[in-house]
C-alpha cells in the first residue's frame, strides 16, 4: 500500500506541474495576442480529443459497453438537450439511462 | 443560470458554491461513486483513494492511474502516462487564469486555485466569469470548484462502500457520465472561436490515440489546435 500512497503523490505532482506552471507562464501572455488565439485552440482541441477518445476507444469498465451503445448514447444526450431548450439534467440523465438498458439488455440477450 | 450579480466577494463565492450544487455536482457527484467503485475493487484502501481525489484532481488522470495499477505497470510507466493526461491544463490554465487575474491579489491564490483547474470547473467559469465583475470572479471560482471538490471526495467514498452492490450496467453508465457531460457541456457551448478547435480535437484524439495511446493528449491537442487555429486564420483573413 506504501508504493500505492508514492505512487499517487508522484502522480499529484505530475498533475500539478502544468497548472502551476500555467500560472507562472500566464502574466506574460496577452490576451488579445496571436499567440492566446492559438493557446485556446489548442486547450479546447485537447479536451475534445480525451473525450472523443473516452467514447470511441473506452480503457477500464467502459470497455464492458459496445461502440454503436455510446454513440447513440452521446446522440440521444444531445438531441434531449437541444429538444429541453438546454437542460443538462435531463440531456446527461437520458443518455445514461440509455446506457444502462443497454447494459442489462447484453444479459437477457446471453 | 441564475443571473443574479453579487456584490461582494463572500456573495461570488456563495453563488459559485450555490451553481456548483446543480448539474455539475450531479455529474461530479455520479462519476466519483463510479471512480469510488473502481478503486474499492483494486484494493485501494479508502484513504489513498480519497487523497488521490484530493491531490491529483482530475477524474481522467485518476482512471488512468488507477487502471494501470491495476495491470501492474511499473510506476516510471505510470507516472508519465498520467502526466501526459494532464497537459491539457497548462493550456486551460493559461486561458482561464486572464479571465480570473483582474482584481490585484496576490499571486499565491492564484498558484493555490490552479490546483482545483479541472475539466468542469474550466468550461463552466471559461462562460460564467466574463459575466461578473472582476473583482468577484476569483471568489466564484473558488466557491464553484471547491464545491465541486469537496462533494467529489464525499460520493467517492460513498462509491466505495456501495460499489459492491452496483451492477455492472449501472457502474459502467457511472464512469461514463463524466465524459457525456463534457461533450454534452462542449458541444453545447461551441462557439464560433471554439467550433473548428473542437472538431479537430475530437477526430485527431481518436486518432493519435491508435498511434501512440500515451502521448495522444498532447499530440491531438498541439497538432489538431494548430490547425483548428490556421483554419480560424485563414476564415479572418477571407472575410477581412
Amino acid at each position: 500500500m506504501l508504493d500505492l500512497w508514492l505512487l499517487v503523490i508522484a502522480c499529484a505532482v505530475a498533475t500539478y506541474v502544468w497548472r502551476g506552471l500555467g500560472v507562472a507562464l500566464s502574466g506574460r501572455i496577452a490576451v488579445q495576442s496571436e499567440l492566446f488565439n492559438w493557446l485556446a485552440c489548442v486547450a479546447y482541441a485537447m479536451v475534445a480529443g480525451l473525450v472523443a477518445r473516452i467514447v470511441f476507444m473506452p480503457s477500464g469498465i467502459a470497455q464492458h459497453s459496445l461502440l454503436h451503445e455510446r454513440l447513440i448514447a452521446c446522440a440521444i444526450a444531445l438531441a434531449v438537450f437541444y429538444l429541453t431548450r438546454r437542460n443538462y439534467f435531463l440531456a446527461v440523465g437520458s443518455g445514461v439511462l440509455v446506457l444502462i438498458a443497454f447494459g442489462y439488455s447484453h444479459g437477457l440477450l446471453q | 443560470m441564475k443571473q443574479i450579480s453579487p456584490n461582494g466577494q463572500a456573495a461570488a463565492f456563495r453563488l459559485g458554491a450555490w451553481e456548483a450544487f446543480g448539474v455539475p455536482g450531479a455529474v461530479l457527484s455520479a462519476g466519483f461513486i463510479g471512480y469510488g467503485a473502481l478503486a474499492a475493487d483494486a484494493g485501494y484502501s479508502l484513504a489513498v483513494m480519497t487523497f488521490s481525489t484530493l491531490a491529483i484532481w482530475a477524474l481522467p488522470g485518476q482512471l488512468v492511474l488507477h487502471e494501470m495499477y491495476v495491470v501492474g505497470a511499473a510506476w516510471f510507466a505510470i507516472v508519465p502516462a498520467v502526466m501526459l493526461t494532464a497537459a491539457r491544463f497548462l493550456p486551460m490554465t493559461l486561458t482561464l487564469l486572464p479571465v480570473l487575474r483582474d482584481a490585484p491579489a496576490p499571486r499565491w491564490r492564484y498558484y493555490a486555485a490552479a490546483h482545483f483547474i479541472a475539466m468542469t470547473s474550466w468550461a463552466v467559469c471559461m462562460r460564467r466569469c466574463p459575466e461578473l465583475p472582476g473583482a468577484q470572479r476569483l471568489a466564484y471560482f473558488a466557491g464553484f470548484t471547491m464545491t465541486c471538490w469537496a462533494l467529489s471526495v464525499m460520493t467517492g467514498v460513498i462509491g466505495y462502500f456501495i460499489g459492491g452492490s452496483m451492477s455492472e450496467p449501472v457502474r459502467v453508465a457511472f464512469v461514463f457520465l463524466t465524459p457525456l457531460y463534457f461533450l454534452v457541456m462542449l458541444v453545447g457551448e461551441m462557439r464560433r472561436s471554439t467550433a473548428a478547435a473542437l472538431v479537430c480535437g475530437a477526430v485527431s484524439g481518436p486518432l493519435f490515440y491508435l498511434a501512440n495511446p500515451q502521448w495522444s493528449v498532447p499530440l491531438a491537442g498541439v497538432i489538431g489546435g494548430t490547425l483548428a487555429y490556421a483554419a480560424q486564420r485563414a476564415l479572418r483573413g477571407h472575410r477581412a
